[in-house]
């Protein structure tokens, strides 16, 4: 029984998905403002973290990280629909990767989890 | 028990426990940022070995002198800890051979450094005798024996750093600190396009890095966009023609806000840039000079397709 972050490819995956993640993200209308003003390697590095977590994989995120770190776009405004767009371009990127639609769904549903965390309402 | 011990004092740690997590909850004062090992923010540093996964991303200067990241490192794998001091830096003594006005604003310095070695493009913290302390980019030609190093600083109205250099001459001293910085040019394969986009004195690393690609026999075409106000402002045209006539591969645009005369193109490099090389996949990108034209230039030629570990930016940001 291989686990999801095996059958994605491991640490090469998330290599390979990060920056045309990010791009996707930071091209995206929808929640690009939030983006504004940040450091752009540190923020790499978070989307690393990021996808690590939602592929499965080895990661030290705690709920509380979760909440804390994301409570400063809360108040700016960050709510469900972000959270989705961010989703959808999760999904988007993996597919432009040639990932099954199965494997995208079972990414899409470990990103899920953090939900409550990252809106502030857990 | 994995315990070490902190500037002296031994820390009881826990099983799995990483030496940040340790000391924070021993309420030890230790800067800390994100957790992930990638801020930086936590750098200590330690007398004994260390892992490497706890050195991801670390200047080399820093891993020379047994920096880590603390969050990224087990309680069990260091003994011996402390917070990074300033003399964790070795200074050298440099000597003025030459400077020189190479625009109205912008000056050329020439020292003589023994014992010095970096690549161009890299920053030193230099520190005057009046103890002013100012950090410079080495724009040192690649060619030139390493113990020389190169600048080229903007003169500021009443700058304590640049006023001084003004008024120096040949035999007076200042000291080095560094190099520091991840600005300078690497070899992967020698034949991917370089990009190189500055504005003002950001010319210095960009001038050190494009010798230093060609001189060591770099393929893929360098291009370099250097920004100023006026052009005027724009300095080292000879030095620049003189590469592009030595290396074929090698060209420069310069650009202009205004006052723009000869073939200078009006407006950004950015600007000038993008429109000349749209696609940007597969580049290597250096970006030096003010920070709103290095932070807006990291974003768009990300978003053109350059990996983010192939983008170097150095943004100059004022004392």
């Amino acid at each position: 029984m291989s686990t999801l972050y095996e059958k994605l490819g491991g640490a090469a995956a998330v290599d390979a998905a990060v920056d045309k993640f990010y791009r996707r993200v930071l091209a995206d209308d929808r929640i690009s403002s939030f983006f504004e003003g940040v450091d752009m390697d540190k923020q790499a590095a978070k989307q690393k973290s990021f996808l690590t977590m939602a592929f499965g994989g080895p990661n030290n995120y705690t709920a509380l990280d979760m909440k804390t770190g994301h409570a400063h776009l809360v108040e700016k405004g960050l709510n469900d629909s972000h959270f989705d767009a961010v989703v959808e371009d999760l999904g988007a990127t993996l597919k432009e990767l040639g990932v099954s639609d199965e494997l995208i769904a079972e990414v899409a549903a470990t990103a899920e989890t953090t939900r409550e965390d990252v809106l502030g309402r857990s | 028990m994995p315990n070490f011990l902190f500037e002296g004092r031994e820390v009881e740690a826990e099983d799995g426990e990483s030496v940040l997590g340790a000391l924070l909850r021993h309420g030890a004062d230790v800067g800390h940022g994100c957790k992930a090992g990638a801020c930086q923010s936590c750098l200590l540093r330690s007398s004994g070995a260390v892992p490497s996964s706890a050195q991801n991303g670390l200047d080399e200067t820093l891993i020379e002198r047994g920096a880590f990241l603390s969050c990224q490192a087990g309680a069990g794998d260091v003994c011996d800890v402390e917070r990074l001091g300033r003399e964790v830096f070795p200074r050298f003594q440099a000597t003025l051979q030459e400077c020189r006005r190479v625009a109205d604003e912008v000056l050329f310095l020439r020292f003589d450094v023994p014992g010095w070695s970096a690549a161009p493009g890299r920053f030193v913290r230099m520190v005057h005798p009046s103890g002013t302390v100012r950090p410079y980019s080495l724009a040192t030609p690649a060619w030139n024996p390493p113990t020389e190093a190169h600048f080229h600083v903007r003169l500021i109205e009443g700058g304590e750093m640049s006023q001084a250099l003004a008024d120096s001459q040949p035999g007076d001293v200042v000291e080095l600190e560094g190099p520091f910085g991840k600005c300078s040019y690497r070899l992967v394969h020698g034949n991917e396009p370089i990009l190189l986009i500055g504005s003002g004195t950001g010319l210095a690393p960009l001038y050190g890095i494009a010798t230093d690609a060609l001189h060591r026999g770099h393929n893929g075409p360098v291009h370099l966009f250097h920004g100023g106000r006026t052009s005027a402002s724009l300095y080292f045209r000879d030095e620049l023609s003189d590469l592009a006539a030595k290396y074929p591969g090698f060209r420069t645009t310069p650009c202009a806000d205004e006052d723009v005369t000869g073939d200078d193109l009006t407006g950004s490099p950015l600007d000038h840039a993008l429109r000349e090389h749209p696609d940007l996949t597969g580049y290597k990108v250096y970006l030096c000079g003010h920070p709103m034209l290095v932070k807006a230039a990291q974003k768009k030629c990300f978003l053109a397709g350059a990996n983010l570990r192939d983008i170097a930016a150095d943004p100059f940001v004022p004392a």
